[in-house]
């Protein structure tokens, strides 16, 4: 019971709080790799690593409890066709568009996101057509080298990217980044696999290349959001 | 009929006729109140819905245009379309159980406003006789046509709108006996509120004998109505899109409903009873899109909802005055009986209203049985008490030709203990004290088959007082209401999931002051906090400050030429908890009625939002995406439903 308010509000007080807007910078880059060292030896060394995604949201806390979610739904029999009776969803900041991002360059500042404040927890994205190109050589443990070139074609969400924060509109210039860990990219890449076709550059074409190059573009691990508070 | 047996051998002055007189008396609590006939033509409406606007604290909003049900908000309860507040008409149940777009849904534009001659509004569910979605309170129409004669009127107005109303009473007969026809209708101010309805009555009496008399009357109603949805509040702050604006998804609907009932009335020396028998027809078809391509990129996230209903019903009520420890006590009963069939679907439809999906398609067939009894008991010169119980029988039958057409059977016996207690502690000072248990029935399609129906149910327990009366009255209600399991129907899975507890606590209070008997002022204030128990996260949407203040004049003689009946009344909501933690924006409005009356001449002024402000009427929480040229965001934002404009119509009568 709250009788306390009854006379807050009496006066005019009043508790009810609007939610407060936010804005995120939004960066994205790499992990600052080019040269990589498969479990098996040789040498793997980028000259190219470009990704593309799209529609970066990040959520609140999904659930505190089945009461908090069914809270903004508290209406008897509410219908379909009601407004504001369905579930909202948890979308809490969001920044649309498509970005190509070359992951050997410094981190690309891809925009500001809008959002509000409050608790968050994951972050999504949308990966759709050619979402990874990547080139270079391959360096067998022979000291064989080979150029490869591999481009990867996906239509699918990364999801429940963990993104643990509490932001408020004071918060010192919050910056998410989104990160590509190169090397967990392409940790399921068997190298020695060969060139199959025989034309001297690897492809996705050739052996298992292609999909364990796009296994591990599309993989939740190789993503993440991390924040940066205070403008670091 | 057990108390029409028991008592139509009585005979009780006091009750030979229904005498509706404005005030407080006897409704148990301190902030329910009645209203004659005066004081409705005072009051500011241009519907019978909008009336309900008198109840203090109560929260309407229209997001649907005119002819859709009003969205009810009171006392910490999104009631929707009516869930949470009951009305009747002469008796007659209004609200409709398990329609599809919601659960009791209050749709009284078969009503001609012309024809409430008294609303009766009553706080809490604490009196035996009230039934199913009663939880917040009830309201009950008295209709009869007040003026004898031959009246015709005819309106326009700055809404593009015009109405032309004829109605009849013999000379020699009552209230009871009329033939009423109304036609209406307006562009609106803006885009996407066009509306038409047409709507007529009659009604007839007899006296049968002493004190016993036979009432009967049929509506019959037909409306459509362009529905303008709501506006992203993005839209509106960067001039994307007009206040008074619509979306090019914006809906649509038509409406029609029967209604007849016949009332047998006796009224003897130790008692009264009566008989009234109901039905009603029903159709309602609501196309609406609040979401615009969110949710399907391509065809457009319009729904189709419709609704065709029959009901019947019964309800008995008697009353024997019984001497008892040399005081008269009152013991009354009732019984109360209805039976609905409803056919309810809902399909997607393209923005274009071609249907592509079916959602639901059921059958529902539903019973409520009802027997209530009350003592009023005098416990001295100034303490009553009334005690009192109600039981509920309700029976669910479904048939879901999307899911298994078998019929599935549930129910659920509810017993509803209730009571109020009045003390006059001094002459002006009279203080109240209710405790008492709510129903809401279920929507059927949420009913499982051998399942206990799942019935939700409040506890409110409330005090108040009384001070004064004329010329100055003042009226304060504190109370609490306990939902010991608010349930949330999922609309299209059609099954209830539990929110857990809730409770609301609040106060009310009301000034009255009557300087003269055509000249009244009012003002009231309400203030509620409702909360989730175990989150203590606030109730989305419901009110928790609303002030109103006004000013009537009724039946004021001007000079020798004629009456003066208005009516001024300004309301200033606060702000309301959104769901996601936004917060509306609190609006202020005033509405205006005037009738100027000579024995043969009427004119009328109505003006709505006097002061032009640009007021949220219902301010909604969701991602909706509409310009599909841009991107479909996901992110919750507030959305609004315009309020009424400023509007100016002008009303010529005449009688004869």
């Amino acid at each position: 019971m709250r009788w306390w308010w009854l006379a807050a509000a009496g006066i005019g007080c009043g508790v009810v709080t609007d939610r407060e807007p936010l804005t995120l910078a939004v960066r994205a880059g790499g992990t600052g790799v080019s040269t990589l060292s498969p479990d098996g030896g040789g040498k793997v060394e980028l000259t190219t690593f470009v990704v593309t995604f799209s529609d970066l949201r990040l959520e609140e806390p999904v659930s505190e409890g089945l009461t908090a979610r069914l809270a903004p739904l508290v209406v008897p029999a509410a219908a379909w066709a009601h407004p504001g009776h369905d579930y909202p969803g948890d979308v809490a900041a969001e920044l649309l568009g498509t970005w190509s991002v070359d992951l050997l360059a410094p981190d690309v500042a891809l925009g500001e996101a809008a959002g509000y404040a409050g608790e968050f927890a994951t972050a999504r994205l949308v990966l759709g057509g050619e979402v990874a190109r990547l080139e270079g050589t391959w360096t067998d443990p022979d000291g064989v080298t080979l150029p490869f070139r591999f481009v990867v074609d996906a239509t699918q969400p990364i999801t429940d990217l963990p993104f643990e924060a509490t932001l408020s509109a004071d918060t010192l210039q919050p910056v998410v980044v989104v990160r590509f860990d190169v090397v967990h990219a392409l940790s399921f890449v068997d190298w020695s696999a060969g060139d199959e076709d025989g034309d001297g550059v690897l492809t996705e074409a050739d052996g298992s290349f292609g999909n364990t190059v796009q296994f591990g573009v599309v993989s939740t691990d190789t993503w993440s959001a991390e924040l940066q508070a205070g403008g670091q | 009929m057990f108390c029409w047996l028991l008592t139509t051998a009585a005979a009780a002055p006091d009750d030979a006729e229904e005498v509706v007189v404005e005030g407080t008396a006897d409704l148990g609590t301190a902030t329910s109140r009645t209203l004659d006939a005066e004081a409705v033509e005072a009051m500011p409406a241009r519907s019978a819905d909008e009336l309900l606007r008198a109840v203090p604290g109560l929260q309407m909003s229209a997001h649907g245009g005119r002819g859709k049900a009003f969205q009810f908000l009171l006392r910490g309860f999104d009631a929707e379309h009516g869930a949470d507040f009951a009305v009747t008409a002469e008796g007659v149940p209004l609200n409709e159980p398990s329609n599809v777009h919601g659960q009791g849904y209050l749709d009284l534009s078969f009503l001609p406003v012309s024809l409430v001659s008294g609303l009766t509004l009553r706080k809490g569910s604490y009196a035996a006789e009230v039934g199913d979605f009663a939880l917040t309170g009830d309201a009950d129409y008295a209709l009869g046509l007040v003026d004898p004669g031959l009246q015709a009127e005819s309106t326009v107005g700055t809404d593009r709108g015009g109405r032309g109303f004829v109605a009849w009473r013999p000379r020699s007969g009552s209230a009871d006996d009329f033939a009423v026809a109304e036609l209406e209708g307006a562009q609106g101010v803006g885009d996407g509120r066009r509306y038409d309805q047409v709507r007529a009555a009659v009604g007839a009496h007899q006296q049968l004998t002493d004190g016993t008399t036979l009432r009967g009357a049929a509506f019959v109603y037909q409306g459509h109505f362009e529905s303008p949805g709501v506006l992203r509040s993005d839209d509106l702050d960067e001039g994307l899109v007009p206040f008074f604006g619509a979306y090019p998804e914006h809906g649509d609907g038509e409406s029609s409903r029967a209604v007849a009932f016949g009332l047998l009335r006796h009224a003897g020396a130790r008692g009264s009873s009566q008989v009234l028998v109901w039905t009603q027809a029903r159709a309602l078809r609501l196309d609406q899109n609040f979401t615009g391509y969110l949710r399907q990129p391509e065809r457009g996230d319009g729904a189709r909802q419709t609704v065709q209903s029959a009901a019947v019903g019964a309800r008995s009520a008697g009353s024997l005055v019984v001497p008892i420890a040399r005081r008269d006590q009152a013991l009354r009963g009732g019984l109360d009986l209805r039976g609905d069939h409803l056919t309810v679907g809902e399909r997607a439809v393209t923005t274009a209203g071609v249907p592509w999906q079916a959602r639901i398609d059921a059958r529902v067939r539903q019973s409520d049985v009802a027997g209530w009894g009350e003592v009023r008991a005098q416990l001295g010169p100034h303490v009553s008490v009334v005690p009192g119980l109600r039981v509920e029988r309700l029976d669910f039958a479904v048939s879901d030709a999307l899911g298994d057409p078998a019929w599935t059977h549930s129910g659920a016996t509810v017993p509803l203990p209730r009571g109020t207690a009045t003390v006059q502690v001094v002459r002006p000072l009279t203080l109240y004290a209710s405790a008492g248990r709510g129903i809401r029935s279920p929507d059927a399609r949420g009913t499982a088959d051998g399942d206990r129906a799942p019935v939700v149910t409040a506890d409110s327990v409330e005090g108040g007082a009384q001070l004064g009366g004329d010329p100055v009255r003042w009226s304060t209600s504190v109370f609490g209401i306990d939902v010991a399991n608010e349930l949330v129907f999922d609309h299209l899975q059609g099954r209830f999931l539990s929110a857990g507890r809730t409770r609301r606590v609040g106060l009310e209070t009301i000034l009255d002051v009557r300087p003269t008997e055509a000249l009244h002022a009012e003002v009231d204030a309400t203030l509620v906090d409702g909360r989730f128990v175990q989150t203590d996260a606030p109730i989305p949407y419901a009110p928790r400050v609303l002030v109103t203040g006004a000013l009537f004049a009724e039946a004021l003689p001007v000079g020798a030429a004629g009456t003066l009946t208005a009516g001024a009344r300004g309301s200033w909501l606060g702000k309301r908890p959104l769901p996601d933690g936004f917060a509306s924006t609190p609006s202020f409005v005033v509405n205006l009625t005037s009738r100027f009356e000579t024995r043969r001449w009427t004119v009328g002024i109505d003006v709505d939002n006097l002061f032009a402000s640009r007021w949220r009427d219902g301010e909604f929480v969701f991602p909706s995406w509409f310009d599909r040229a841009g991107s479909r965001s996901e992110l919750p934002v507030v959305h609004v439903t315009a309020g009424d404009p400023f509007a100016a119509r002008l009303t010529i009568g005449a009688r004869w």
